[in-house]
């Protein structure tokens, strides 16, 4: 005999062929093992069983269709066998399970249906303009090689300094050098703007706009503190913001303040 | 009890090695137990530079191993009293010890020095994190030049990331000449740069280079290099020491060169 189980797909259902002579108790752990086999292969669908090749009483299918919801995770909704008095039995049996499995997922998919829209919602609110008052504290100084990430606006008090890179979803403010890499409005709010005692950086970015510091030319090396391009006390506090369309750098005062689109929202 | 510090920078090639051992050596003159240990396993220089290579039987990995007592690997230095070298291994590589076996290696050391001076090798991997494992403070050695000082304050991120709070800058290889024609940053432009205190200023000299070749450390010898160095020691030592003008020293015979070139 060539095998003494045999399970095969066809096209609306399985068809489970088990030997005609061994029996029944020899062939479960067979049966078992091929459903452990082929579980992954199978996976979770609605499938008519139909078992050929000897005939199986009520209690055999019972037990069959207990190996097959252990191991597997295919759901039966009906058995066809050469009897059709166990047929009726499982008819009736299977279509209430299955119905009963069909108002779980169902559930069970409003259910992560509602969280996922819940997910959306937060994301839109962050994406949306962040009220401009809603903000992280950092004390400390960046250095190269480390960054810091806020979804909210960002205060520091500290220095950015060149090879560090801070990113927040509102607006930053560096009390302190900003010689590193600043990305405000991380989240797409372009009226972000980005603050600092001394602006020198490498590279702002607000929402999906890029600037970057000019290149050094022979004339900057002349000079003292090549790795500065400009020097602490020359220019005071300055914010990069978007105009136009363009990041530009503008004394911070106030009347930055006063005409700044970030602040003014709720 | 001994102190334990390293000597790091990031940036390879800034002066590391030869601080270490210009350190070790003035310490030594002013009467300490001193023992450098270097921890450039696979790279090792320090040997080299303090002229004791002929002398190396046993190794730090030798001692971390078991296979030998680290009294046994340690070198006695051929001018200094009281002035140790533990060499690193060659034929092996940084992998070769963890930082627990430094930190075990180095209480052992704690007993018999009043300073432990680990020299640090380049980069941030698994060498410097054995280097800086057993250290109670840090020195970070850098030059006046950008890439030297960006990898520098990379070192320092990482020092106080390791709760290494005790950091302190060297400033080599100043060039005078260069820093008066604008074409290098001054001491005090790094140390703004990087945000932490100044301990010493080492300035280009010719000298250092021979010596380092004829592996004899000059802290202590009436040159301007060592005279910066020994002044590095007694700051190391927790003394306040004016920094030297190096520009003054050449003042003189630069001005009467420059009348003649005139």
């Amino acid at each position: 005999m060539s095998q003494p189980v045999l399970i095969k797909g066809v096209k609306s259902g399985m068809v489970l062929r088990l030997d005609s002579e061994m029996y029944f108790d020899e062939l479960l752990p067979l049966i078992t093992e091929k459903f452990e086999a082929s579980a992954s292969f199978f996976g979770n669908v609605k499938v008519v069983l139909s078992i050929e090749g000897r005939k199986v009483s009520e209690e055999e299918t019972s037990k069959i269709l207990n190996i097959i919801r252990d191991k597997t995770r295919l759901r039966i909704v009906a058995v066809m066998t050469e009897d059709k008095d166990v047929e009726k039995t499982f008819d009736d049996k299977l279509h209430a399970i299955s119905a009963v499995e069909d108002k779980e997922l169902e559930k069970k998919a409003a259910k992560l249906e509602a969280e996922n829209k819940k997910l959306l919602e937060e994301l839109q609110e962050l994406k949306g303009p962040i009220n401009g008052r809603d903000a992280e504290i950092h004390i400390g100084s960046i250095r190269s090689g480390q960054s810091f990430e806020t979804s909210k606006s960002l205060i520091l008090l500290g220095d950015v300094k060149a090879g560090a890179e801070v990113t927040a979803g509102g607006s930053i403010f560096v009390m302190g050098s900003l010689l590193g890499n600043a990305n405000a409005g991380a989240y797409g709010d372009r009226s972000a703007f980005v603050m600092a005692l001394e602006l020198d950086p490498l590279q702002i970015r607000i929402a999906d706009s890029l600037a970057i510091s000019e290149d050094q030319g022979p004339s900057r090396l002349k000079g003292r503190g090549l790795v500065r391009t400009k020097k602490k006390t020359e220019f005071g506090p300055e914010a990069a913001e978007i105009t136009d369309g363009h990041i530009l750098i503008k004394k911070y005062d106030r009347s930055f303040l006063e005409n700044c689109k970030f602040l003014s929202q709720k | 009890m001994g102190e334990v510090i390293v000597v790091t920078s990031g940036k390879g090639g800034v002066g590391k090695t030869t601080t270490t051992a210009n350190i070790g050596t003035g310490l030594a003159k002013l009467n300490k137990k001193v023992v450098l240990v270097d921890t450039d396993i696979g790279l090792r220089n320090l040997d080299v530079v303090l002229g004791l290579e002929n002398r190396i039987v046993y190794n730090l990995v030798d001692a971390v191993e078991g296979n030998c007592k680290v009294s046994q690997a340690l070198i006695k230095d051929k001018k200094c009293d009281g002035l140790y070298l533990l060499p690193a291994a060659q034929t092996r590589d940084k992998d070769a010890v963890t930082p627990d076996q430094m930190k075990v290696l180095v209480e052992e050391l704690r007993k018999d020095f009043d300073y432990i001076i680990l020299d640090c090798p380049a980069g941030i991997e698994q060498g410097f994190k054995n280097a800086i494992a057993a250290a109670d403070r840090a020195l970070v050695v850098t030059t006046p030049e950008v890439s030297a000082v960006r990898d520098a304050d990379r070192i320092i991120g990482l020092l106080e990331a390791n709760d290494i709070k005790n950091v302190r800058l060297i400033v080599n290889r100043l060039n005078v000449e260069m820093v008066k024609h604008g074409n290098m940053m001054t001491a005090q432009d790094v140390v703004e740069v990087l945000s932490i205190d100044l301990i010493g200023v080492v300035p280009y000299d010719e000298k250092i280079v021979i010596s380092t070749n004829t592996g004899t450390p000059l802290a202590g010898d009436d040159s301007i290099v060592g005279q910066a160095y020994m002044n590095l020691c007694h700051r190391i030592m927790g003394e306040e020491v004016e920094y030297l003008d190096l520009e003054s020293k050449k003042g003189f015979f630069a001005k009467i060169g420059g009348l003649f070139n005139k």
